[in-house]
């Protein structure tokens, strides 16, 4: 796979000198193939080459990041790191999956036991590691979303999922983070992430989602 | 007396008592009280009732035709006649031969003629004690045009009156339901549809998260719980059905859910989170300073429910961990659970009714797994578990204080139900949307 992108992005840049360099042929002159091409030209910097393939692939990096696709995100500002030291984004590329880290960090659902809002052990633990994202951020805003499985009823859900954020709140709260960068809603049971009928899908479904809607200030 | 048919309607639906022994920890904690939740229909003498077809000089048949049908759904649907098929051959001429009617087993006629004068139409609808042999009652309607929206509520009036007269106890024809409906796309809104599931319209169209409607008394306005597909806005609205025009009640950062009028509609109840769960506050409609009327403190109160007094509501709170339903007098009184709950066991109890006419009321309870519908005094005593088959949640009364609408998924597929509390008779209302929160209003009056 790492080949993979490495390729096509080098042929990418490839492609691209080759247009650049075509851009102004005399116009009786046969089209240009690799071998009309003269040894003796000059022909691309290899830099610039490394330059626009690692280009390439910190644009797919950041497309992918935007996306939420994160795992293919820190995959392609590894190669960069890897395979195109010295370019803008291989040196970039370190604070860029930083960056998606701290994203996963602060994103890390919670879940809850059946009908409640108490945090378990593992809660904790992930409650604990956005502690410290948020702390480094300070700009950082986070909206909690309380969610339930589909078992209770509608109404009630709406409450119990409203104490589920609010129990990731005050934890947050309480380990130092200012109250009004964190805002709680709940969804109730209108959301579900697994639409099943079982045991998995409800547990998946009882959670807290923790969006971030200022992306930019991490 | 001459009630040849005691127990006419032998359908099975009627007559059936069926207990259903609750299993799990409920039953066996409640056998040990001495007392079983179980399924009893007992409908007694349901008297039956001729409706001949109305007359007229012939200009008007459409009309008639309309009134005909309308009058025999909402006299069936009032599940307290049998309805007597009536020959066609038996036409209702000058005078009432009662002998007659009482030999097919009628104990109950009812005659009407339409006359039209100068464009108004006028529905002259008399009501025979065929036992008895006399006119029970008589009484002029005017009716506006066919073709207007009031002609179906007209005639639901018209319904209601007979059941007033004949057995002295209000009917539900002329009123509606308001539900929420989930589009496929998970946003919802609000629509209202006439108690004998015709005339279904969209009176919402915020394309959000709207749930939990409820009528004020006069059935004008409706109240119901907004949020943001975002979760960023939550807000109680009213909004008018006539012109469509809304206002907020309470917003604000928290969490606004389960508005309900007063029953004399000049107060506001509404659920709100606060820092640490949820609480019951209460608002004058005219407007003010909210003020909370439960506290929990850790607990989450939501859904509720005001008595017939004005001064009693029922709600649901999760003070012993699981949802229960309590009713609390004024405020800051001690609540009191009337909900069966049995530490340990699967005991879930949310989305209490009070009943507009009586001490009772409905909620949903989980039984053996699965939501159905209870009903229960206010003080706790004679409860009755009115479903047993499928998924059954959100009831709401009637303003008969004898049916109620619930969602359901008994029949295979989600919708609401109308169901007689005394016969055990259900009707489907709404089918095949998902259809949820149902909340039935009061009697639509006169000038609608």
């Amino acid at each position: 796979m790492r080949q993979t992108v490495r390729w096509t992005a080098l042929a990418g840049a490839l492609l691209f000198g080759i247009v650049a360099c075509g851009s102004n042929p005399p116009p009786d002159v046969e089209p240009a193939t690799d071998e009309a091409l003269p040894a003796e030209s000059p022909g691309p910097d290899p830099a610039e080459l490394a330059e626009a393939a690692a280009r390439s692939i910190c644009e797919q990096a950041a497309t992918a990041a935007r996306q939420g696709d994160y795992e293919r995100a820190r995959r392609l500002y590894d190669e960069a790191i890897s395979e195109y030291a010295g370019t803008d984004c291989a040196r970039g590329a370190g604070a860029q999956i930083a960056r998606i880290d701290a994203i996963e960090t602060i994103q890390e659902r919670i879940h809850f036991a059946f009908d409640r809002a108490e945090l378990s052990n593992e809660a904790v633990a992930v409650l604990d590691r956005k502690v410290d994202v948020l702390r480094s951020h300070p700009n950082v805003q986070l909206t909690i979303e309380g969610n339930c499985d589909e078992r209770g009823s509608i109404e009630y859900n709406f409450a119990l999922g409203m104490r589920r954020a609010m129990a990731a709140k005050n934890y947050l709260v309480g380990l130092g983070i200012a109250e009004d960068r964190l805002r709680t809603v709940s969804f109730g049971k209108e959301r579900p992430l697994d639409p099943g009928h079982n045991e998995t899908a409800w547990a998946l479904n009882r959670r807290d989602d923790f969006i971030i809607p200022n992306p930019n200030a991490l | 007396m001459r009630h040849r048919r005691p127990f006419a309607r032998r359908s099975g639906v009627a007559c059936f008592v069926v207990l259903v022994t609750v299993l799990g920890g409920v039953s066996r904690a409640a056998a040990q009280e001495g007392v079983r939740l179980g399924i009893t229909y007992r409908p007694g003498f349901v008297p039956a009732l001729a409706l001949t077809d109305v007359q007229t000089d012939g200009a008007f048949a459409a009309v008639v035709a309309a009134i005909d049908s309308i009058l025999a759904r909402d006299l069936d649907f009032s599940d307290r006649f049998e309805m007597l098929p009536v020959p066609d051959s038996l036409v209702v001429g000058s005078g009432i031969n009662y002998g007659l009617w009482n030999q097919l087993g009628a104990v109950w006629l009812v005659e009407g003629t339409l006359t039209v004068n100068g464009g108004r139409a006028l529905l002259r609808v008399g009501l025979h004690d065929v036992v008895y042999g006399s006119l029970k009652n008589v009484q002029a309607f005017t009716l506006p045009p066919v073709a207007s929206p009031g002609f179906r509520m007209a005639v639901h009036r018209i319904s209601d009156a007979v059941v007033e007269w004949a057995i002295g106890e209000p009917g539900m024809a002329a009123s509606r339901i308001a539900f929420s409906r989930r589009a496929p796309d998970g946003t919802s809104d609000l629509y209202v549809i006439d108690s004998d599931g015709t005339g279904i319209r969209r009176v919402t169209f915020q394309n959000a998260l709207v749930f939990s409607p409820a009528f004020s008394p006069a059935g004008t306005h409706v109240l119901y719980q907004y949020q943001s597909n975002s979760g960023d806005e939550s807000a109680i609205y009213e909004t008018e059905l006539a012109g469509g025009g809304s206002r907020v009640v309470a917003s604000g950062r928290q969490l606004y859910l389960t508005p309900t009028y007063s029953p004399d509609g000049t107060r506001i109840m509404y659920a709100r989170s606060t820092g640490r769960g949820t609480e019951i506050f209460e608002v004058e409609r005219a407007g003010g300073r909210p003020r909370a009327v439960t506290s929990t403190r850790a607990g989450d109160a939501v859904g509720p429910t005001i008595a017939r007094d004005g001064r009693r509501f029922a709600f649901t709170a999760s003070a012993t961990g699981a949802p229960q339903i309590y009713v609390q007098g004024e405020a800051g009184t001690r609540p009191q659970l009337i909900s069966r709950f049995v530490r340990g066991a699967d005991s879930y109890a949310t989305s209490p009714d009070w009943n507009p006419r009586d001490e009772r009321i409905v909620y949903q309870a989980r039984v053996q797994g699965r939501f159905q519908i209870v009903a229960v005094n206010a003080n706790g005593t004679e409860m009755r578990l009115l479903t047993a088959e499928g998924r059954n949640e959100d009831p709401s009364w009637a303003p008969d204080g004898r049916h109620i609408v619930f969602a359901s998924d008994r029949a295979g597929y989600r919708g609401l139900w109308v169901l007689d509390t005394v016969t055990g008779r259900a009707r489907n209302l709404v089918r095949k949307h998902d259809d949820r929160l149902p909340d039935w209003s009061g009697p639509f009056a006169d000038d609608e």
